[in-house]
């Protein structure tokens, strides 16, 4: 197929996509991963090696706007509670993932470790959107899910970055340059968005994409992966963010639009529904897992934190979705799983974006409990929470 | 039979201005307090945070915009209300909100639906009819000509 063709049709599934998230009120993250499984299977396409780049790249920049994304001061308030249940969050999956993949499955080393990665992750934006529709981002139970989530993506990203790494020396490069952009960026950014900021030629965000892409480039020669660096350049620099609203706003429209659907429709495109559809097993064993020890990690935790609504932030924690892609596209893309692994991966992690918030939702929404006596029980109030309130 | 507190669900539509019209009409006849709401949704299973947030304020700003207008149009015709905007899906919204808030009607817009998004998305005044804890009256595209 012609690489214009190619051009074309991504052009229009990406349009379409955002058509679709309208009317039907899904994400259109989900709506470019179906529609790259549907160009994937049906259609024929393939991807290129301009794509594979903007789907990288794509990749780097979620995962910086998700570290942009977390509240420091948040995190800070809740650090204690939301440490041990992120933490644990993000152990016990890992663990029990990669032990299944690797002993039960049959999977390489490497390849059980992608799987523990990508099944250990929590979906911030899940979990957020969530929190918002119940009302809950300001009562202490959504700060402290949302706090503990933090702490499992930055689990995620750690495992993600020193799993893989080779012992090379551009391994001292990466860390020099990653801590150098960590350091010296926040401090620049003040300046840089007074000297330059404002203008339609966008300084702010080709400064932000112009570090990105350094480091992919020295994560590349390192054998290791940019996720870890760009997610704490990224918390690093969200009081920046934080206070130019705007900015902010004008990186995810250039991220949205142009960037991310490239991601999530080469992750599509990357499905093979045949591989599916022959290890069907296989696939709810990862999904029951991934569910059982998010329960084994986070359930005891949380019922200490959670007090009546443990099986809720359980539920909450159990979700995942963009990290997860990232592990496993990073996994196909590196070698180290083959199609028929990521397919499975990437639709377990899709499956645990859907199937524990339904549940949650439906069966064990603080609102309906809140007339019940469950709620007196519960060390967490769900009414919205003072300043500082812990 | 005895109506003291409306509720008009306001979704921004032609279909919602008229609704929001019958039910000024019926609250001014009963002398019954009225209540606009309006329902804002996110996208579900969002993949950024940033995603939620944008349409969260796309959405809220748009209601209030909504909303302002409805107010004005029952101010002009002597008649005051209260505003809610809340979050979720529209039919449960509304649902909820009349439950929790002792209505006894409920005022809204029915646009008819194609056959293949009425099969994927369903219709929102469907799902309030048949949940409702109280009457509804539904303005159709009819009342329009």
């Amino acid at each position: 197929m012609p690489e214009t063709m190619t051009a074309m049709i991504m052009g229009v599934l990406i349009f379409l996509a955002t058509v679709i998230s309208v009317e039907l009120g899904i994400s259109v993250a989900l709506i470019e991963i179906c529609l790259g499984v549907l160009a994937g299977n049906v259609l024929g396409l393939q991807p290129t090696p301009w794509i594979d780049y903007l789907a990288g790249f794509g990749s780097i920049v979620l995962t910086f706007l998700a570290g942009a994304e977390v509240d420091t001061r948040l995190l800070r308030e809740q650090f204690k509670a939301s440490a041990l249940i992120g933490g644990l969050s993000f152990l016990l999956p890992f663990l029990g993932a990669w032990a299944f993949a690797l002993w039960v499955l049959g999977w390489a080393p490497d390849a059980a470790k992608i799987a523990g990665v990508a099944l250990s992750t929590t979906s911030l934006a899940v979990v957020y959107a969530v929190l918002v529709e119940t009302g809950l981002t300001s009562t202490p139970l959504g700060k402290l899910i949302m706090a503990s989530t933090f702490i499992t993506d930055f689990g995620t990203a750690a495992a993600l970055s020193v799993l893989f790494v080779s012992p090379t020396p551009w391994i001292v490069a990466f860390l020099g340059v990653s801590a150098a952009m960590i350091v010296i960026m926040p401090r620049l950014q003040p300046w840089f968005f007074r000297r330059y900021g404002n203008r339609v030629i966008e300084p702010e965000i080709k400064g932000a994409f112009a570090a990105l892409l350094t480091l992919m480039y020295v994560g590349r020669l390192a054998d290791s992966h940019a996720v870890l660096p760009a997610f704490v350049l990224g918390l690093a620099v969200s009081s920046v963010f934080a206070a130019h609203r705007a900015e902010q706003r004008r990186f995810r429209v250039v991220a949205f639009a142009m960037l991310t659907p490239f991601f999530f429709i080469k992750a599509g495109m990357s499905v093979g529904l045949s591989a599916i559809s022959a290890n069907l097993a296989v696939l709810g064993l990862l999904l029951a897992v991934k569910m059982a020890t998010k329960f084994l990690g986070v359930l005891p935790v949380a019922r200490r934190y959670a007090g009546a609504h443990a099986m809720y932030t359980t539920l909450l924690m159990s979700t995942g979705l963009t990290f997860g892609t990232i592990s496993s596209l990073y996994g196909l893309q590196a070698g180290i799983i083959d199609r028929t692994q990521f397919s499975l991966l990437v639709t377990t992690v899709i499956l645990s974006a859907v199937v524990p918030t339904i549940i949650a939702q439906r069966f064990y929404d603080p609102r309906r409990a809140r007339a019940g006596a469950a709620l007196a029980a519960s060390p967490l109030a769900l009414a919205p929470a003072e300043e500082g309130d812990e | 039979m005895e109506i003291a507190h409306i509720l008009v669900a306001l979704d921004g539509s032609e279909l919602g201005r008229r609704a929001m019209e019958v039910g000024i009409d019926v609250a001014l006849r009963y002398r019954a307090r009225a209540t606009i709401l309006t329902a804002i949704q996110h996208p579900a299973y969002a993949a950024t945070v940033g995603e939620v947030e944008e349409a969260d304020a796309e959405q809220r700003a748009f209601a209030e915009r909504v909303q302002r207008d409805a107010i004005e149009a029952a101010r002009m015709r002597g008649l005051d209300v209260a505003a809610a905007i809340v979050s979720g899906h529209p039919a449960e919204a509304i649902v909820d909100y009349a439950r929790q808030h002792a209505v006894d009607l409920i005022v809204m817009g029915h646009r008819g639906l194609s056959n293949l998004r009425r099969f994927l998305i369903g219709s929102v005044t469907d799902r309030v009819v048949d949940h409702a804890p109280c009457m509804v009256l539904v303005v159709t595209e009819r009342h329009l000509r």
